[in-house]
């Protein structure tokens, strides 16, 4: 493994994170708060890591092979989460620093989980910062680095690709730099629309900012304690829902309607699926609500289908404590956690290609149990889908679901109630952030103790990057030096 | 599909069941209960019922296609089922005939869910008959079906195929009926150890017998409200320990070593990794108890070790109410449910096997990250698995969670609490029987709606059947009359 | 003697032409016209157009005459139907190449007798055994064993600041019960004096005891580091054979086959090592699969050049052996010239294994040695040979030759000229091909001789 190349790129990212710890710091030195003394400290320890990285290097030059790649991603990854929770430690906003990491990672993966019981009485800068992670996580921090760095020589592909795994990737434009740039500009776009809407709708400037931050990264920050519930405002949830619908879109669909100014890329199996499942959800649960809570349909729409696209985005903002919810109600919205949005945003969960690939390949093998000769190929929008892809999914999903069962075990050995566990594990593994019972919709992450809070960081990093960029490092070939070949 | 000969092989079927329905008859006429006439009817409805389908086709011209196959299998379980449901019916000691169908799936399949809350009520005949579908539906009613009929030509391997659990199916002697006679006569070898030692251990010789079919079925009905917990018996704890352990495990094992006088067979990796997970989980409930609760170390292992054999071969038994267990043993409880015994057992679950599988292909495909050229054979035990039943565990394993989130949902709806809902479905699916909460080892199923009991109903014999043989009788084609086509 | 050899392929081919130089009777029979011709116009052999396996063919009188059948063609099944016909015909022994390992599992020997089959020979096996041997002792360039792997025999390769350098052999301070059996001096081979002197760059042959050799081997061994990492390029059935036996003895195996279904099959027998379907001229795929870091590189694929290709390549890249397998053995001395560490033909070492049958049974093993610039022998002297007896200063051995090791009992005697050979001695010989009938000469058989 090129260890030197794998400092000089994530010493190079570490200084521009530095950067972006700059923002909250300005804010908070504009507005006299205690905490700009922390963001200093902290700017100052990435920059100089990074640059002692950077500087470390002894050469750029050499290959970067796929290991490095992998190697690169965990460790950005891993750097920025450990630095970006020096703020929330150093300011004192969180006790200890498996908290700050809790929150810092939360963020970074859009997770939109917190620990902290009282956010309304942080410094604002605090509160920026938190929505800054969620922000530049939601598109990726490899993908950010690869339009900010100019020389695409090495291996850009190889980066993006352990960054953005998803079940197909496909190539829109000929150079990754130019899809990572127009990627960013539609996220950046939809971030100024969403600004200036919730502006309209009657947020002041901070708010707007920071839920639409939170909302397009599909993350679910709030700077409130009781989250979008605080401003009980029809208009705000529905600018929120749309855009969250919006996030929980694959990116390549935007791209491509905006390069060839059509929509007819929005004739897309697995967009029209997302919707639909949107859909049938939200009637389901309007019904759980309506029949057996005895909720006006109105409310139970508007309850209903906020909620729905919170989930199934991975978003997990709370418009009303859902906690209370029949448990039909509940149960289709632990489902969701597990579904996802659609590959290619910024959602976490299994993403809903792969659930529609793993259905046609099902449906595929029981025409194989009758005509036990039949040789089929499995098509999505008229592409067909090579078989070891196919595969790789169906072992995904297992990986998914193994993963879930064991850190469900390990955190239900904290305390939690069966239920509860659960609910964290996949809040946690899908991205989604609140769960239900002890760290629901109400309530924060706060209570579940240290060991907990760990296993569930894990989860968060393990379900951002698709579990193989992170598993792959446990094969012992990986750090194979030269005696271990 | 040629329903005829369908008819035919279900007919003849008939006639044996209600053969095997006889016995309960003659114990009830011995014990003059009056729940004689009840079976009086039954055996005579089944057999007229049989009669006439028999007429549909002579033994000779039965040719036996892939969907003959299906069709059969799937027609025997809907019919043992519904002609089983008969004498509960009509001895009136379930309030509606889903409740019965209920009883008897719940028996068939070796589950071991109860509707009944008093079953010490019951007269002796209905106890046995409720056993008694356990051991005839642990081993397969088509594999004994094979045993009885003499004609081998039938289609018997497609058959046996369609019936007998796990991702392969190892032929060790040439004729499949003679492999089913064997197996039978080693299912028969333990039922008979097994009802003597408990005999000897104090039990009285009805409930010995009524206990060991459940056992070596893997089922779970008991003769006592309190399942085993009733007897309070260490002795009794063990025997049923050790003996649904060894049900657990791969008859196909015992048949070699049976048939190759060496213990060599045992080195088996399904076998050994089986037995490892009942050891952890048995010290980590152990330990569990011992630490949350206080329990002694020896009760608690002697608990832990008899709840984990009941629930991860499917069985059911209660030794301890571990509903008021810790939330950790729940959630471990809950996994053993969907991982169940090992492949060719009377057990049900997802089976060992493919968990090996699926690990061992995951372990793999890592390795295809790190060098992405690399060709890889899964092996088991030095065989090598083809791509073809790798992809079919995978999709196994999807339709297994999609049908378990699915079904949860709409117990859910039936207004069960989530926990208790999932568990519940986990159960059934898992063909084990109590699950927790509503439907925990000291309550029963009584109290679910018509319309759950119906959904845990399928779930059982999609269970049961391994979903590939229900889920084929779906696809339009199966129904076409010509062949071809 | 006269030799039927049945199949003229390449391996046919080769063990015509070195029987036809040690002067042996030899009749070729092949089906495929062209190829018939070709050995008619360039060898003097016998040719028979036709099926070697067909009883029609043994009839022929001159077909019956001979003493021992080769059956070489490219089908393992005709090759041991014909040596079946052969025995019923009269022919005392027979040697069948059989390819497929499943006919050598277990039982073979019965399996051999009930087929009328003496010998059966895999030249992909052989090959590969020959690989892993040289690899199991990384100083040597080749090794033979001889007397049931009591003395060894091991080339190697004198490095330019050696201290065995310019000294005469006689004064040269070597391990007891060993010596210099031969020395290959740009591209010629010697068979030393005690005056002669080894020179830096030269490949010399040591012979001894085992455990003595093993003294030298570890002498020349430069750093202490075992084989543990090879890289296969090329899995056909050298290299399957080979990546399984390496498998077996804990050396961690990587092969590169651009063959999928080929890949498919040896990944389905491989337990820890690793399959990869790809070019082997792929730098790309060389690097990432660490080909610099491997202890030795092996180029097996059927097409020579781009065998010749991929190990300069993984030279470059840093590997610091490389093995070829070549089937044309004309290419050997230059590929060893341009950088390539052992050359191995698969023919020449399977003519090796069938020389030793032609040749009387006194002779208990024959290796053709650098791409048979000589010979090594293992003999066991006859009481009625003429060497029987003697000293060897008076046995008359021909001056390109040289007795290196006794085997007398348990006893290993490394011999000097008053040694006397007794009979039953085993005797490892060394000579330069064209003394080789002389040396076979004087320790035949002469009362068992018609």
């Amino acid at each position: 493994m090129n260890y030197s190349l794998v400092r000089g790129i994530v010493g190079r990212l570490l200084i521009g994170y530095a950067l972006t710890m700059l923002i909250p710091f300005i804010l908070a030195v504009f507005n006299r708060e205690s905490s700009s003394s922390a963001f200093l400290l902290s700017l100052t320890i990435t920059a100089v890591l990074g640059f002692l990285m950077y500087r470390l290097r002894e050469s750029t030059e050499g290959k970067m092979g796929i290991r490095e790649s992998f190697v690169i991603v965990a460790g950005a990854w891993f750097f920025t989460s450990l630095l970006g929770a020096l703020p929330f430690w150093i300011s004192g906003s969180v006790p200890t620093y498996i908290d700050a990491l809790f929150e810092a990672v939360s963020g970074l993966t859009t997770t939109g989980s917190s620990v902290i019981d009282d956010v309304e009485i942080l410094p604002m800068s605090i509160l920026l910062w938190r929505s800054i992670t969620h922000w530049l996580g939601g598109m990726g921090i490899i993908v950010l680095f690869i339009i900010l760095l100019p020389n695409t020589g090495f291996g850009a592909v190889q980066l993006f690709n352990a960054e953005v795994p998803g079940p197909l990737s496909k190539r829109i434009m000929p150079r990754i730099r130019d899809t990572a740039i127009s990627l960013w500009r539609i996220y950046t776009f939809f971030t100024l629309v969403l600004i200036g809407l919730l502006l309209a709708a009657g947020l002041d400037l901070f708010d707007a900012v920071n839920n639409a931050f939170s909302t397009v990264s599909a993350g679910g920050f709030s700077t409130k304690n009781a989250s979008i519930m605080h401003y009980n405002s029809l208009a705000i949830e529905g600018i929120i829902i749309v855009f969250i619908i919006i996030a929980g879109g694959n990116y390549r669909l935007y791209l491509e309607a905006w390069t060839k100014k059509s929509l007819k890329p929005f004739r897309n199996t697995e967009f029209i699926t997302y919707l639909s499942i949107i859909c049938v959800s939200t009637v389901l649960i309007m019904g759980g609500l309506w029949l057996t809570h005895d909720k006006p349909p109105d409310y139970a729409l508007r309850h209903g289908l906020f909620q729905v696209v919170s989930m199934v985005t991975g978003t997990g903002f709370v418009s009303t404590d859902y906690d209370l919810w029949p448990a039909i109600t509940k149960l289709i919205l632990f489902v969701l956690m597990f579904i996802g949005g659609c590959a290619g945003s910024t959602t976490g969960g299994i993403k809903i290609a792969r659930i529609m690939l793993l259905t046609k390949h099902t449906w595929s093998m029981l025409t194989r149990g009758l005509h036990p000769q039949a040789v089929s190929s499995i098509k999505l929008d008229g592409k067909p889908i090579n078989a070891a892809a196919v595969n790789m999914v169906s072992l995904f999903f297992f990986l998914y679901v193994g993963i879930f069962a064991i850190a469900t075990i390990l955190v239900a050995g904290t305390g939690l109630e069966p239920m509860d566990a659960m609910s964290a594990v996949a809040a946690s593994l899908g991205n989604v952030g609140p769960g239900f019972g002890i760290v629901g919709p109400t309530t924060t992450f706060a209570s579940v103790t240290i060991f907990g809070k760990s296993v569930l960081i894990l989860c968060m990093l393990l379900g951002r990057l698709e579990l193989f960029t992170l598993l792959i490092l446990l094969r012992p070939e990986f750090w194979k030096t030269k005696n271990r070949w | 599909m040629n329903i005829p000969v369908i008819l035919g092989l279900l007919g003849r079927l008939l006639i044996v069941y209600a053969g095997a329905m006889s016995i309960p008859l003659v114990l009830a006429l011995a014990l003059e209960e009056w729940s004689r006439l009840a079976f009086l009817l039954s055996v005579f409805l089944t057999l007229l019922t049989g009669l006439v389908f028999a007429r549909q086709a002579k033994l000779t011209e039965m040719k036996i296609g892939v969907r003959e196959a299906f069709g059969s299998v799937v027609g025997a379980w809907i019919l043992a089922s519904l002609f089983g449901a008969l004498p509960f019916q009509f001895a009136d000691v379930v309030p509606t005939y889903i409740d019965a169908v209920f009883e008897t799936v719940s028996g068939l399949t070796t589950t071991g869910a109860s509707v009944i809350p008093d079953v010490e009520s019951l007269p002796q005949s209905i106890l046995l008959w409720r056993s008694l579908t356990h051991w005839l539906g642990g081993m397969g009613i088509i594999v004994l079906f094979i045993v009885l009929l003499p004609k081998t030509d039938l289609g018997t391997v497609l058959l046996f195929n369609a019936e007998v659990p796990g991702p392969t199916h190892d032929r060790v002697m040439p004729r499949i009926r003679d492999t089913a006679i064997t197996l039978w006569k080693i299912y028969l070898i333990f039922t008979a150890i097994c009802t003597l030692l408990l005999w000897s251990a104090g039990m009285t010789f009805l409930d010995a017998v009524n206990n060991s079919f459940a056992t070596i079925a893997t089922g779970g009905f008991s003769t006592k409200n309190t399942s085993i917990m009733f007897y309070d018996s260490l002795a009794i704890e063990m025997i049923l320990s050790f003996f649904m352990i060894v049900s657990g495990a791969n008859f196909v094992i015992y048949l070699t070593i049976w048939r190759k006088k060496s213990l060599k067979p045992f080195r088996n990796t399904e076998l050994i990794t089986y037995l490892l997970i009942i050891l952890g989980s048995t010290l980590v409930i152990a330990g569990s108890l011992w630490f949350n609760i206080g329990e002694s170390p020896l009760l608690a292992v002697r608990h832990a070790l008899f709840q984990v054999s009941s629930i991860i071969t499917t069985t059911g038994y209660a030794s301890a109410d571990f509903d008021l267990w810790p939330s950790m043993t729940k959630i471990i409880l809950f996994l053993l449910m969907f991982i169940g015994g090992s492949a060719g057992s009377t057990s049900g679950g997802i089976k060992v096997s493919r968990i090996i599988l699926l690990a061992k292909k995951t372990w793999a495909e890592l390795k295809r990250g790190i060098h992405p050229r690399v060709i890889s054979g899964i092996k088991l035990d030095g065989k090598v698995i083809d791509t073809e039943t790798l992809n079919r565990v995978g999709i196994f394993f999807f339709l297994y969670i999609v049908t378990f989130a699915g079904a949860s949902i709409l117990i859910a709806g039936t207004g069960l609490k989530p926990f208790d809902a999932m568990s519940a479905v986990a159960a059934t699916l898992g063909n084990v029987g109590p699950g927790f909460g509503f439907v925990g080892p000291t309550t029963t199923f009584a109290g679910i709606n018509l319309f759950g009991k119906a959904v845990l109903t399928v779930c059982m014999l999609v269970g049961r059947l391994e979903f590939f043989t229900l889920l084929i009788i779906f696809r339009r084609e199966f129904w076409r009359r010509q062949k071809t086509w | 003697m006269r030799v039927v050899i049945v199949g003229a392929g390449k391996v046919g081919y080769s063990l015509a032409q070195y029987l036809t130089q040690e002067e042996h009777e030899v009749i070729v029979i092949e089906q495929d016209e062209e190829r018939r011709s070709i050995v008619q116009n360039t060898l003097d052999v016998m040719t028979i157009s036709g099926n070697g396996a067909s009883p029609g063919m043994l009839l022929d009188p001159e077909i019956r005459k001979a003493d021992l059948m080769i059956a070489v063609t490219d089908m393992d099944e005709v090759n041991m139907i014909a040596c079946m016909a052969a025995k019923q015909a009269g022919i005392q022994r027979t040697i069948a190449r059989v390819r497929n390992q499943e006919y050598a599992e277990k039982d073979k020997v019965k399996f051999n007798e009930a087929l009328g089959i003496d010998l059966t020979i895999n030249p992909e096996m052989v090959t590969a055994l020959e690989i892993k041997r040289i690899l199991l002792t990384p100083a040597a360039l080749d090794v033979e064993d001889f007397a049931d792997d009591r003395v060894r025999m091991i080339e190697v390769k004198i490095p330019a600041d050696s201290k065995l350098t310019n000294i005469p052999l006689k004064r040269l301070d070597l391990p007891s019960h060993t010596l210099v059996a031969g020395i290959l001096r740009n591209d010629r081979m010697l068979i030393p004096h005690g005056i002669d002197m080894i020179l830096p760059n030269d490949c010399v042959f040591f012979v001894g005891e085992f455990s003595s050799i093993k003294k030298i081997e570890e002498h020349f061994t430069v750093r202490k580091s075992k084989i543990e990492r090879v890289l296969i390029i090329g899995a056909g059935r050298i290299g399957r054979h080979l990546a399984i036996m390496l498998e077996k003895v804990g050396i961690s195996v990587k092969v590169i086959d651009k063959d999928m279904e080929r890949c498919q099959e040896l990944a389905e027998i491989l337990d820890e090592g690793l399959v990869l379907c790809g070019e082997g001229t792929d730098i790309d795929l060389l690097t990432e699969e660490g080909v610099g870091e491997a202890d030795a590189v092996m180029c097996l694929t059927d097409d020579d050049k781009l065998n010749l290709l991929i190990a300069l390549l993984a030279k470059h890249l840093g590997a610091p052996k490389t093995f070829v397998r070549v089937g044309r053995s004309d290419y050997i001395s230059l590929m060893e010239k341009v950088g390539v560490d052992v050359v191995l033909s698969p023919r020449i070492l399977t003519a090796g294994v069938i020389l030793r049958q032609v040749r009387r049974s006194d002779v208990v093993s024959v290796s053709l040695l650098e791409g048979a610039k000589a010979e090594a022998m293992e003999i066991i002297v006859p009481a009625s040979s003429p060497v029987a007896n003697k000293k060897l200063k008076d046995a008359k051995l021909p001056n390109n030759s040289l007795i290196g090791s006794i085997v007398r009992g348990a006893e290993i005697i490394i011999p000097n000229g008053d040694t006397v050979l007794i009979p039953e001695d085993r005797v490892i010989v060394f000579a330069l091909p064209d003394t080789v009938p002389t040396v076979v000469r004087l320790f035949e058989n002469k009362l068992g001789s018609k």
